[in-house]
């Protein structure tokens, strides 16, 4: 084999491949990548039997033929690289790969690419495409409260909803959950969407496909598309595609948790609500950081009291809008900043019915309206 | 010898043929998911093992199939998660060992499909608010056309009556597959009536509904206002009766009660037999949640489902959705449902059932009733029309609220005690023996409920 092509190109596939290589023991090659040079392209995968990459990046191929390097002394020889050549040159000679960039060079042995697996390719065609910087910045808001549990492994991933006129992402670990919607157009849904939709409803993807996803998105190629092949999910981003394994299992119903409606709303700012919530964690010791709330509606503030017998006690005022009528309730401190932090915005909105039932907190609109894309619900302390 | 032991044995003589590495990584949690027509389709935990086993080891494979069962001649793998390989084993196993099915066993294709399989009499639980309504129905569909033609049953929202209609279709449909029936709801006869009219497919829709042996229709009180199609109806009527075909209707309020409905059509309804379901007693309820909890595959002790039954006790639905609730609760945090998560579960819904109601509104919702005008109820006008009225709102603000009869006589323009009194126990007399009066009072009780 014998191939040029742009650096950066080869340095992003690369570092992208490297973090999907398998790190087991049992198949020594799945450590490593197979780097492809065949019509004018480069196509570089990697894998670990749960998740699979695959890159593409153009190419000018002198001379055909493939071969299989370990990840990481690859990776490591490109990222320390001065970026003074544009381009790198690949060749393969008895069985080793040669590069050259620069005033850098190297030689790494290789393996037999017979040995190593086949990544499956997609069929058919979408079942959805979105913008990718939307789709990453909903897939952070969930990250936070998914289940780390091995015993529940439906936990342990997203649930992605295919609503009529939403994608719905999910996450809990049975403390807390958050769902988020993102829109989707009449153009951003594949044929068999409609009946995917009515037939399957949604599928549960594992939280290592989706925190690789999150770090590989960077615009390339605008949207990402989603394609659903027989328990397996693929993704397609610009000139990379991924393919997952789904966890199966069914997801708990968790929309009859979300209460309909909130008898009391509490706005504030976010800043302000995190600061406190800080100050109030250090007194509540290590105790599940249990924090006292008082939403006083007519004086108009939020009163946060904790306090430990160790260490002492404290307490706060924020001024907030508040609709509805009083209410006092005890909180986790951290799930509460998780949930704030996650919202994103300027201010968000503490929706409360009583101190037993479970708790909203929904971002607020630049004009001061709640929106309905995003919502954390976690559960108050019994007292 | 079986699926089970065939893998067994080709996956031993497979494991010497492949370094150990590639055998633990390609073939664990394989299963054979079926072995039929000289073709093995394979159970693999994900799309790697798929194209590894098909396009590699495809040979190797085959060979020691062929070792244990000379005529298999190709294989094919299939994505299976753990659990759903094993389930297909075991149903794979009874299937081949029972040869061709028997009829029963397999999976029925709806005859009707507006009837639905879910509501059977086996699956009503009864109780004193219904227990006449479903033995009418029963009777009914045990001999159609000729006990009860034709059956009217009212009773307020989600208490049951669409499970009572349908259920006399799936009796029918179990019992005599020939029988033609017909279950729709007056609104979507109104608009087909209207469609088949303006396609000119009216004798079309005509021989339809009148070939049927049983026509059930929901919620008739739709048909209020509505002149053409209830002429249409009044036809339908009186040609499927007098051919001894089954007519059943339903209703949210008896015959009498559905405004604009022509007098023909009124008093054929009132002809037949008229049963009402009511509101489940607290034994009801407990009932029918053990019920739908068993159905779900739960089991709920009592203290939970007296909690759950005291404290929703306006319909059925309410009741299945507060189940529902309280079994997502649970599955979410992983734990039984107990009184704890009970309470925590339904707070919400509970509390928001308990809106204070005042004087005011029931005055209002009474004024409304009797299309008279709240302040003449509390004025001091003993014109006929407004007297009763009256009386029928102080006894509901003393039954609804226990207000005390002095408050009660101050709130109706500074009356004595004594008048709120004899209003209280006249109703109170009235009401054993004036059923028309008991409509009115349920009626409106309904609409306080409903705040």
């Amino acid at each position: 084999m014998k191939a040029f092509c742009l650096l950066n190109n080869f340095k992003q596939a690369i570092q992208n491949s490297e973090r999907i290589t398998g790190k087991q023991v049992n198949l020594p090659i799945l450590n490593n990548i197979l780097i492809r040079a065949k019509n004018d392209e480069l196509v570089i995968l990697a894998t670990n039997l749960e998740l699979g990459i695959k890159s593409k990046i153009n190419t000018k191929v002198q001379k055909d033929g493939e071969i299989a390097v370990p990840a990481r002394v690859l990776s490591g020889f490109l990222a320390n690289l001065s970026q003074e050549s544009e381009k790198i040159q690949l060749e393969v000679r008895n069985q080793t790969l040669h590069l050259k960039t620069g005033p850098h060079s190297a030689s790494i042995k290789g393996l037999n690419t017979d040995e190593f697996p086949i990544i499956p390719e997609k069929k058919g065609t979408f079942l959805f495409k979105i913008d990718q910087f939307s789709f990453k910045n909903a897939l952070l808001k969930t990250f936070f409260s998914i289940g780390m549990a091995e015993s529940r492994q439906e936990l342990t991933g997203i649930y992605l909803g295919f609503g009529e006129k939403h994608l719905v992402m999910t996450s809990t670990d049975s403390f807390r959950l958050t769902e988020v919607k993102l829109p989707l157009s009449g153009e951003n849904k594949g044929v068999d969407y409609p009946t995917v939709g009515e037939n399957i409803g949604s599928v549960i993807i594992p939280f290592s496909t989706l925190n690789e996803i999150a770090r590989i998105i960077d615009g390339e190629g605008d949207k990402i598309e989603f394609y659903l092949n027989e328990n397996q999910a693929f993704f397609k981003l610009g000139s990379t595609q991924l393919v997952s394994r789904l966890i199966s299992g069914k997801y708990p119903d968790y929309e009859q948790v979300i209460p309909a409606k909130f008898g009391t709303q509490a706005v504030v700012e976010s800043e302000n609500f995190l600061r406190v919530l800080r100050m109030a964690n250090v007194f509540s010791g290590g105790r599940s950081g249990e924090i006292q709330l008082s939403l006083e509606a007519e004086k108009e503030k939020l009163i946060i009291n904790s306090e430990s017998e160790e260490l002492g006690s404290n307490q706060s005022e924020i001024s907030s809008k508040i609709l509805g009528s009083k209410q006092n309730l005890t909180l986790n401190g951290k799930y509460l900043m998780d949930a704030i932090q996650a919202a994103g915005s300027e201010k968000v909105a503490l929706m409360v019915n009583n101190p037993a039932a479970p708790i909203g907190i929904r971002s607020v609109s630049g004009e001061g309206k709640i929106k309905e894309d995003f919502v954390c619900i976690i559960m108050p302390i019994k007292k | 010898m079986n699926n089970e032991e065939l893998w067994k044995s080709a996956l031993g003589e497979i494991e010497l043929s492949i370094s150990k590495a590639n055998f633990i990584t390609w073939f664990k949690n394989t299963y054979i998911i079926s072995n039929s027509q000289r073709k093995v389709v394979i159970g693999v935990p994900n799309g790697f093992a798929k194209e590894w086993l098909e396009n590699k080891y495809n040979s190797y494979i085959i060979k020691a199939l062929r070792n244990l069962q000379e005529d298999i001649l190709e294989i094919s793998c299939v994505i299976t998660s753990d659990t759903e390989a094993k389930r297909q084993v075991d149903s794979v196993v009874s299937l081949s060992a029972d040869g061709p099915l028997p009829a029963q066993k397999m999976p029925q294709i709806r005859q009707n499909p507006t009837i639905n399989p879910r509501y059977t009499f086996e699956n009503f639980v009864i109780g004193g608010s219904n227990e006449l309504a479903r033995a009418a129905c029963y009777a009914v569909s045990q001999s159609l056309g000729t006990v009860y033609n034709p059956l009217f049953i009212y009773g307020g929202v989600g208490l049951g009556k669409t499970h009572l209609l349908q259920s006399i279709g799936n009796e029918i449909i179990k019992s005599d597959p020939a029988k033609k029936i017909i279950y729709t709801t007056s609104e979507k006869f109104t608009s087909e009536f209207v469609n088949s009219i303006e396609a000119g497919r009216i004798n079309e829709f005509k021989d339809r509904y009148r070939q049927v042996d049983l026509m059930i229709i929901d919620d008739v009180q739709f048909l209020s206002g509505k002149e053409k199609t209830q002429e249409e109806f009044f036809h339908l009527f009186n040609t499927l009766y007098q051919n001894n075909k089954q007519i059943v209707l339903s209703s949210d309020r008896p015959p009498r009660s559905i405004a604009t409905i022509e007098e023909r059509l009124r008093s054929r309804f009132e002809g037949g037999m008229i049963a009402d379901v009511g509101r489940p007693e607290l034994e009801t309820r407990i009932a029918i949640l053990k019920n739908k909890a068993e159905e779900k595959g739960f089991s709920i002790e009592e203290p939970v489902l007296n909690y759950v039954a005291s404290n929703v006790t306006h319909n059925i639905r309410e009741l299945e959705g507060a189940l529902n609730k309280l079994i997502a609760h649970c599955q979410l945090q992983d734990i039984e449902p107990n009184l704890e998560t009970a309470e925590a579960a339904l707070s919400e819904l509970i509390l928001s059932a308990k809106k204070p109601i005042t004087h005011k509104q029931i005055v209002e919702f009474v004024g409304e009733y009797f299309n008279i005008n709240p302040e003449d109820i509390i004025s001091q006008g003993r014109k006929s029309k407004v007297v009763k009225p009256r009386q029928i709102a102080m006894y509901l603000i003393r039954e609804e609220l226990s207000a005390s009869y002095p408050s009660i006589g101050e709130y109706f323009g500074g009356r004595d005690h004594t008048t709120a009194i004899h209003a209280y126990e006249k109703v109170k007399t009235e009401l054993k023996n004036n059923n028309s009066l008991l409509e009115d009072i349920k009626r409106i009780k309904t609409q306080i409920e409903q705040l």
